[in-house]
């Protein structure tokens, strides 16, 4: 599993106006995936995430898409109060930099089971998601942030 | 030729239609109309008589009424020679009031003390009038076509004095127009006797001689406007609309007179805010300024009539603009129908129509009075002028469609040209694509133009055919049927003549773009586009969806929708928003969530402007479902899209809508970068065939160059290194 190109593969699932998360890793049983799940929030600063759209998943083979839905009450939304706006070169850095890890990460768990490096990846994590917008990745994938011990 | 035989084709139009309005009218007057008042002249003549006397106060030269304009508005003065130096004066302090379709009366009090005329402004005009007026070049353009219309400017002011209803009848017969046409007026609007001398012998001919009823009617209905001169406010408000023209000179020209003229208190407001939203009816407008000196040719003997009608072309408008004058109660309806028209990207077709449909209209009896009492009672009126437009035109369809839909094109063009100049004109460092683009625009005003005057060629060979047969047909024996065909070929001469006319105004009006656009351009760097499909550039972008979000309740979200409906629609299909939205949601291949009741107004839009939305993997299934290959690549270089785009491929460009404003940053959050689709309408290469950028066609209408722009290399570059810029090359199956 070459996780550039299979990221590459899942962007093509998300819709304009949906906002995609970071790249994640699902383990299931035997089986590790790459995910994104979107989401829906405000233009503006700070930033109201108001609900999810999809969450978009592949083992490497085919691509599996589950429709999520927009939340349900005032109290489910979440305000993300930093919005971190970097150039297209520092974007480009920052994930590659964290795609790098998750490719490390992947190989050792499918030959070892377990994440060797798993501080570098926390860390290329947190560079990516402000702390406030953990919460997001805390109601869909909470397994990969047990995973990356966030 | 043409206009020769439009004399004699008017004539018969209007003696027909002369006859029936002239009657109605008289009928009506009476209730309004002092005892002593004539028939013809019945509501105006009081206004006239007792307050202004228009004998002192309407000129007994042109220059002394546009002195009294000046004073107030200080446009007259300009009309003529220079518009648009006019037109900032009236875009930047004058407010086109809203009350004008609605009030007339209280409207000329307003106008001519405020000058409130801006909200009348139709979105249009205010992207072209800077153009026009401003200091990017373009202005010369009009003038340039001002010496074409020159006579009729001219003839527009000799109107003035034929206009003249008090003037004395030895003024008008030391007119320098030394037409006929003034005697009469002047004798109409002083004299009973005189109006109804007009009227009596239409009514004998009427049963021999069509031709020459139609040129008596026509001179009684003159009368009415002339009479109706003594509105003095009227000319103030003509002048204001007139302004309002970037393109028609002439139409300026026209209105100064007709202000005089135009008795019509409702009239004058009509006619110019129409005219001055229309590019396309210089020509017909100026037909209508002089239709006044020409309909006065009423008085002439008929055998003179008969000999000289296929000799005087602005006859047949004359003739409809006399009945449009009676018709005065269609005012509201051409009020409403210029608010509307503005806003319509076929204005400059519908502008047309509209007059003809004002003529039509005009079959209402209702007075002046009767139009101001219920100016705002547009429906009915407007029912009555679909209905006998539609009538009127249902033989010529055809022909009128081929004028309107290249006339259609000039606006568009004009649209497009106004977008690009305010984006790129006034950007030095944006000179490189403003040259792109002027060149571009420049040839398309100049295809428009050649097939504008192709078109009119041929409608002028049919003209002539027209003509011989009229005159074959004058041999044969009087009967009915000899009539009937009389007023046939009058009509569809008449028909022609206008066609022919805005055919060669729409003409004109393209060239002086097509020149200045490219004026200065180095002809060795001259570009050339390669559309999709091979097709034009302007009929690609014309075809396309204008703007996304129209079609479904709640989901605006369509961009992805549109470029794949448009995409389709470059490579020889026709589909719609709807349709498209339709199969999306269908697939599921779209976002399609109901938006939470809880969510504060601007997040249920937010949800609204997402619903819609489409991924390259949705759009690539949709696609497939109407029968299109989709091959989805990303790192496009621009020679790659060229060579896609020269084997006969659409192309679906994503990314950031940001990029587009030149932003070149991102959401660290988010690792797709892109959140907008585009169209790729074509390729701009340079002389040496390179591809050096980009058409694109933009439904989300999301950067200032507005829905078809022009992106050169260095942007593609920026665009291109979007995390995740896809291109979609979308071919049939």
């Amino acid at each position: 599993m070459i996780v550039r190109d299979l990221v590459n593969k899942l962007m093509q699932y998300v819709r304009e106006g949906e906002l995609c998360s970071c790249p994640i890793i699902m383990c299931n049983e035997s089986k590790v995936e790459l995910a994104v799940f979107t989401y829906f929030a405000s233009d503006d600063v700070p930033q109201t995430v108001f609900g999810y759209g999809q969450l978009i998943k592949s083992n490497g083979e085919s691509i599996e898409t589950e429709e999520k839905e927009l939340f349900q009450s005032e109290d489910e939304l979440i305000v993300i109060n930093k919005l971190p706006i970097v150039s297209f070169e520092q974007h480009r850095e920052m994930y590659d930099n964290y795609y790098s890890h998750l490719q490390n990460a992947i190989d050792s768990i499918k030959t070892n089971g377990a994440i060797e490096n798993v501080d570098a990846l926390r860390t290329a994590f947190n560079a990516i998601i402000p702390t406030e917008a953990i919460e997001l990745y805390k109601r869909i994938c909470p397994s990969f942030l047990k995973l990356i011990k966030e | 030729m043409a206009e020769e035989f439009d004399a004699s084709v008017d004539t018969s139009d209007v003696d027909a239609s002369a006859d029936m309005d002239t009657s109605d009218v008289v009928d009506d007057v009476p209730d309004d109309i002092p005892d002593d008042i004539p028939e013809d002249v019945p509501e105006d003549e009081p206004e006239m008589t007792e307050e202004d006397d228009l004998s002192e106060d309407i000129p007994e030269d042109v220059p002394e009424d546009e002195s009294e304009l000046t004073e107030e508005n200080n446009l007259s003065d300009d009309i003529p020679e220079d518009v648009p130096e006019d037109e900032p004066e009236l875009t930047e302090e004058d407010e086109l009031s809203e009350d004008i379709p609605e009030d007339v009366p209280e409207d000329e009090s307003e106008l001519t003390g405020e000058n409130d005329l801006s909200d009348d402004i139709p979105e249009d005009v205010p992207e072209d009038e800077p153009e026009i007026t401003g200091e990017d070049g373009l202005p010369d353009d009009v003038p340039e076509d001002i010496p074409e219309e020159q006579e009729e400017i001219e003839d527009a002011f000799s109107d003035v004095d034929g206009g003249d209803s008090a003037e004395p009848a030895d003024d008008a017969q030391d007119d320098s127009m030394g037409d006929a046409a003034t005697e009469e007026v002047v004798e109409d609007t002083s004299s009973e006797a005189d109006s109804d001398d007009s009227t009596d012998p239409t009514d004998e001919d009427a049963q021999n001689e069509p031709l020459n009823d139609i040129t008596t009617d026509g001179t009684s209905e003159d009368a009415t406007p002339n009479v109706d001169n003594g509105d003095t406010a009227e000319p103030i408000e003509g002048t204001q609309d007139e302004s309002m023209d970037d393109a028609a000179t002439s139409e300026d020209a026209v209105n100064a007179s007709s202000d005089v003229d135009g008795g019509d208190t409702a009239k004058p407001i009509e006619g110019t805010q129409d005219e001055s939203m229309d590019d396309a009816a210089t020509s017909e407008d100026a037909v209508n300024a002089s239709s006044d000196v020409d309909g006065g040719d009423t008085a002439k003997p008929v055998e003179d009539t008969l000999d000289k009608s296929m000799d005087d072309t602005t006859t047949d408008e004359v003739a409809e603009d006399a009945t449009s004058d009676l018709d005065s109660g269609d005012s509201t309806e051409t009020a409403e129908d210029t608010q509307d028209e503005p806003m319509d990207d076929t204005a400059a077709d519908e502008t047309t129509e509209d007059a003809t449909s004002d003529l039509d209209s005009g079959d209402s009896t209702e007075t002046a009075e009767d139009t101001q009492d219920e100016p705002m009672d547009d429906t009915s009126n407007k029912n009555s002028a679909d209905t006998v437009e539609t009538a009127d035109n249902i033989n010529d369809t055809t022909d009128v469609n081929e004028v309107n839909n290249l006339s259609d094109k000039v606006s568009y063009l004009d649209r497009m040209r106004g977008d690009a100049e305010n984006a790129l004109a006034y950007d030095p460092e944006r000179k490189g694509d403003w040259d792109v683009v002027r060149g571009r625009l420049s040839d398309e005003y100049r295809k428009t133009s050649d097939n504008l005057k192709t078109l009119a060629e041929g409608k002028q060979a049919e003209y002539e055919q027209l003509r011989n047969e009229y005159f074959d047909a004058l041999e044969g024996a009087d009967s009915p049927e000899k009539a009937a065909r009389l007023a046939e070929l009058t009509k569809r001469g008449g028909e022609l003549s206008k066609e022919i006319d805005t055919a060669n105004s729409r003409s004109r009006y393209a060239d002086n773009f097509a020149n200045e656009l490219s004026r200065d351009l180095d002809p060795s760097k001259r570009t050339t586009y390669e559309g999709v499909g091979g097709k034009s550039f302007t009929d690609l972008h014309q075809s396309m969806i204008q703007k996304q979000g129209n079609a479904v309740k709640d989901f605006k979200g369509t961009c992805g929708d549109c470029s794949a409906a448009n995409t389709m629609t470059a490579l020889g299909d026709t589909k719609s928003e709807a349709e498209v939205v339709q199969r999306a949601r269908d697939l599921n291949a779209c976002v399609d969530k109901k938006i939470p009741s809880f969510l504060p107004e601007s997040l249920k839009e937010k949800m609204r402007g997402s619903n819609g939305g489409t991924s390259v993997a949705g759009r690539s299934q949709i696609l497939d479902s109407f029968g299109y290959d989709c091959d989805n690549r990303t790192n496009q270089s621009l020679a790659e899209i060229s060579q896609q785009i020269a084997n006969g491929k659409g192309a679906i460009i994503n990314v950031d809508h940001r990029v587009l404003n030149k932003q070149k940053d991102v959401t660290a959050m988010n690792p797709i970068g892109t959140d907008h689709a585009l169209t790729i309408t074509g390729i701009e290469k340079d002389a040496a065939g390179n591809a050096i950028g980009l058409w694109i066609h933009d439904t989300g209408v999301c950067s200032n160059m507005g829905n078809a722009f022009y992106c050169n290399a260095q942007d593609y570059a920026t665009w291109r290194n979007t995390p995740n810029c896809t291109v979609q090359y979308v071919s049939k199956k």
